[in-house]
């Protein structure tokens, strides 16, 4: 058996010699020195951002905390905003037209002429659950708080009407000079 | 690295729009009055009316009001008039004899008002009725941010302090719309002319 193909003893094959010599400029060629992988992890140096930026952005971060605590400190407590309201004492708010009696005439009030806060607006079922309670709840606590707006808009405008009245009648009869 | 240089800048921005919402929060809290002196009154008063109406009871009156007719003049009138308010504040107080009150319990309201921030806009005085109402304006630019009416007589204290952006012509236009017609105003005031 001859093992010149396999481990090149034995006598050599002419096919195979001159194969070999063909081949033989494309061998493998070892290196003068061995191959160095390069460094995959190239060291940069770390660029830190300065101290008095931190101690600045520090400062401003701490002063909008305090501002934003402030601010929510600062809001008006709804859950007490109203309401000393005393209604069977507010009966009757027509008082501003009776403390000026003695100079005005009030015409009969006229029942058509009355605005009431809607009483039958939302649909409310009768299943008595929490959410329809607080529905409920709102619904009535927004009309007493409308009909507490009406009336502060009443003495408002009526009082804006009669300083208004009262002074064009004062300009009216105010001679020309 | 790029997030942390951008972090003051951020933190920055904040910080001018926390301002700019502290600005118009101080804004607004400088129409309001304090009405608190006011309330000793209400031991004398036969008849007293107290509320203060801000954010969310505010909101509520508004839209128990808007969920009328959408179409009834009356009710739009009021919308109207009710959109941009911030806050009414209302104190007033009937008594049953004459002179139950000092002005010096008004002081402390006349006080606020005679800051440098609010300014009279009108005033009637009738000597024989005691009378004297007086309206006080507060401007945020050339619109009016606040509204104050003070009137009394011998018998009645009423101060209404409204917050938030009004229109006076609107304002004026509610009365009649709230079951009262118009008052027919008879004047006695005599003023002397020249021979």
């Amino acid at each position: 058996m001859n093992d010149y193909l396999w481990d090149g003893s034995g006598e050599p094959d002419g096919d195979i010699e001159q194969l070999e010599l063909l081949l033989r400029p494309l061998s493998y060629k070892a290196p003068a020195e061995p191959y160095a992988v390069p460094a995959l992890v190239v060291a940069v140096p770390v660029k830190r951002a300065p101290l008095y930026r931190w101690a600045v952005a520090a400062t401003i971060a701490v002063f909008a905390l305090s501002l934003g605590f402030w601010l929510i400190r600062a809001q008006p407590d709804e859950s007490v905003a109203l309401a000393t309201l005393d209604r069977s004492s507010i009966s009757d708010l027509t008082w501003t037209e009776r403390a000026i009696k003695p100079t005005v005439t009030v015409d009969p009030i006229d029942s058509n002429h009355v605005v009431s806060v809607p009483r039958h607006t939302v649909a409310v079922s009768n299943r008595g659950d929490r959410g329809d309670q607080r529905l409920r709840a709102e619904l009535k606590e927004g009309r007493v708080a409308a009909d507490q707006l009406l009336k502060a808009l009443r003495i408002t405008s009526d009082n804006l009407n009669l300083v208004k009245t009262k002074v064009n009648q004062v300009g009216a009869t105010t001679p020309e000079s | 690295m790029k997030m942390f240089s951008k972090l003051p800048l951020r933190i920055l921005g904040l910080v001018v729009v926390l301002l700019a919402t502290s600005w118009s929060i101080n804004a607004q809290e400088a129409a309001r009055l304090r009405l608190d002196g006011l309330d000793k009154l209400a031991t004398n008063s036969a008849h007293k009316l107290s509320f203060d109406l801000n954010g969310r009871l505010l909101q509520l009156a508004i839209r128990a009001l808007s969920s009328g007719d959408a179409n009834d003049p009356k009710m739009v009138k009021i919308r109207e008039a009710v959109q941009g308010l911030k806050g009414i504040y209302a104190r007033s107080f009937e008594f049953e004899a004459d002179n139950a009150y000092a002005a010096a319990d008004l002081e402390d309201v006349r006080t606020q008002l005679r800051s440098g921030t609010w300014e009279r806009l009108a005033g009637i005085q009738s000597k024989k009725d005691g009378q004297n109402i007086e309206v006080f304006t507060m401007f945020e630019g050339d619109r009016i941010g606040g509204l104050t009416v003070l009137a009394t007589d011998t018998r009645h204290v009423s101060v209404v302090n409204i917050v938030g952006m009004i229109d006076l012509e609107k304002l004026m236009t509610l009365q009649g719309n709230f079951g009262i017609p118009n008052v027919n105003i008879t004047l006695p005031i005599k003023i002397k002319t020249k021979p």
